[in-house]
């Protein structure tokens, strides 16, 4: 049997059993016959309310003040602070293959513009930097391969 | 028996003949090839067998090259683990013959990563040259700061970047050799054998010139539509962003039109470098073409290209200026110290028909001191606002 056959199936089951009609829920017998229920419903939906004008008289409270003003505006500052850096440098309407991000590749910081630039920006300071960080990544490094290695098909 | 003995000589002496032609034959058969006399062959090699030292290790190396600090064990040993490396370096400085494999067809793209390794070699050498220093061997000191000077030339092929790392190695070098002249009294000899070979290896005088013909060939090649993605490489990483001038679409009739711009400037600009006159007229000229340059690159864009390509004149000039400055009061020094060991005693005044001062064109200013002497240059450098003075200890 398929799924929304046996849904079918019950529902003419159920409706047999309830004598065929579509269940209706009946608020009125339910608030007489469970009283002090519906009296917890109303109360806790009147503390919901309560928090919320709570926190509306706080705004108005924060943003009356200027300490309150400027510890939003100081909040949205890092906050936004904080985007930015987590766009690893990239910031918004930059390119792409913008200068840092090629300079992030060692092999694209050893061309001659890329070396040119360095030097425009910080002289022979700038220069060796940028040398010291492509050869961290670059090399050489020592020969640790194995003999065997070396000879392996 | 005399035909007989005759007879057995002939045969003796033919023999012995063909013997000597086989000999002859097998050793060209397993002679093994020349060593390479292209420099670059043997540096390539050097830097594969360099150990990448770590971060304080190459701080140590680095304050040792600059003199600020006296050799210690670590780096005693560390220049040590790299014997081969500087073998390797000073076979390759004997070479007269240095050629790096550049992909000039690459343009501004091609990849200079010797330049990298070179900076570290030379630092290298000149490590060694000091702990050589410390140990009393002054001569052979002496010999590894040359050496030093013979990579720099190496380094400088005809580009501009090149060549100011072929200067900053050069300074790195005049510096060392001026402190080990200062840890002894050398001699006459000694003094003039430096005194040649500091001129061989200075001649001929690196020179800009060449360098800014060469960059104006890659340029110009690089300034067609097939090449756009190069074009905008460079404006990228000439100021972090395309320019504002930049029209909407980059075509052909754009690319002319800056190429044009672009020659004119250059002849110009060289034009000025070869005249005779002295740094600060000259300085004063590139300078003003440079700021009209940069003020019309908002405004027009047929500067825009240019204004990425060219580096700032007047401040490769005074970078030329102060490495003449540097080599020029090292060859005065000398000849004082060698005014030094005829009389006995530092001459009262300087000595005639010496190499000037480049900032001024004329002599330098010559103070003894307690500790030994000081040439100043009566010019300043007008990009760092400075005046250059070179101290010479004497023992």
């Amino acid at each position: 049997m398929s799924e929304r056959k046996d849904e079918k199936w019950l529902d003419s089951q159920l409706q047999r059993a309830i004598n065929g009609s579509t269940p209706a829920f009946d608020a009125e017998s339910w608030k007489q016959k469970h009283r002090d229920e519906y009296q917890v419903l109303l109360s806790r939906g009147g503390e919901g309310k309560q928090s919320v004008s709570n926190a509306g008289r706080t705004v108005r409270v924060v943003w009356g003040s200027w300490i309150g003003r400027l510890a939003v505006a100081a909040t949205i500052a890092v906050a936004v602070g904080l985007f930015v850096l987590s766009r690893d440098g990239h910031g918004p309407g930059q390119p792409a293959g913008s200068p840092r991000s090629m300079a992030k590749s060692p092999a694209k910081m050893m061309t001659m513009m890329s070396l040119q630039a360095a030097y425009r920006r910080g002289g022979t300071e700038a220069l060796d930097r940028q040398f010291d960080k492509a050869l961290k990544m670059l090399g050489p490094r020592t020969t640790s391969i194995s003999l065997k290695e070396l000879l392996e098909g | 028996m005399s035909a007989k003995n005759d007879i057995s000589i002939v045969s003796i002496v033919r023999g012995g003949c063909i013997a000597v032609v086989l000999l002859a034959a097998a050793s060209a058969a397993f002679a093994y090839p020349p060593d390479p006399d292209n420099a670059a062959l043997l540096y390539y090699q050097a830097f594969l067998l360099d150990e990448q030292p770590d971060e304080a290790t190459s701080q140590l190396l680095d304050d040792l090259v600059k003199g600020t600090i006296s050799p210690n064990d670590k780096v005693k040993e560390y220049v040590q683990s790299c014997r081969s490396t500087i073998n390797y370096a000073l076979m390759a400085t004997e070479r007269e013959h240095c050629n790096w494999g550049i992909v000039y067809s690459k343009g501004f793209s091609a990849a200079l990563p010797h330049l990298a390794q070179c900076r570290r070699l030379s630092k290298l050498m000149l490590a060694d040259a000091r702990l050589l220093a410390a140990q009393g061997a002054y001569d052979e000191a002496l010999e590894r700061c040359l050496s030093t000077k013979k990579l720099a030339r190496h380094v400088d092929d005809g580009i501009v970047i090149s060549l100011l790392v072929a200067h900053a190695i050069d300074a790195l070098a005049d510096d060392c050799i001026r402190d080990i002249l200062g840890m002894t009294s050398p001699d006459p000899q000694v003094l003039q054998r430096l005194k040649g070979q500091l001129l061989t290896v200075s001649t001929p005088a690196p020179s800009f010139a060449k360098g800014l013909k060469l960059e104006q060939e890659m340029a110009l090649d690089m300034m067609r539509m097939d090449r756009l993605d190069e074009i905008m490489d460079v404006l990228k990483s000439a100021d972090g962003s395309t320019p504002n001038v930049l029209p909407a679409k980059v075509d052909e009739a754009f690319l002319a039109r800056n190429r044009e711009y672009y020659e004119r400037y250059m002849t110009a600009l060289q034009a000025t470098l070869a005249a005779p006159m002295s740094y600060e007229k000259k300085h004063a000229e590139l300078k003003a073409m440079v700021d009209r340059m940069t003020q019309e690159v908002g405004k027009n864009p047929d500067a825009v290209l240019t204004a990425a390509l060219v580096p700032a004149l007047n401040r490769v000039y005074s970078i030329e200026a102060k490495a003449q400055a540097r080599a020029n009061a090292l060859r005065v020094g000398i000849e004082i110290l060698i005014a030094r060991t005829q009389t006995g005693a530092l001459p009262e005044r300087l000595p005639t028909d010496l190499p000037k001062d480049p900032f001024s064109d004329g002599d330098y200013l010559y103070e003894k001191t307690g500790a030994g002497f000081v040439l100043r240059c009566q010019g300043k450098d007008l990009d760092k606002d400075t005046t250059y003075e070179y101290t010479f200890a004497v023992k």
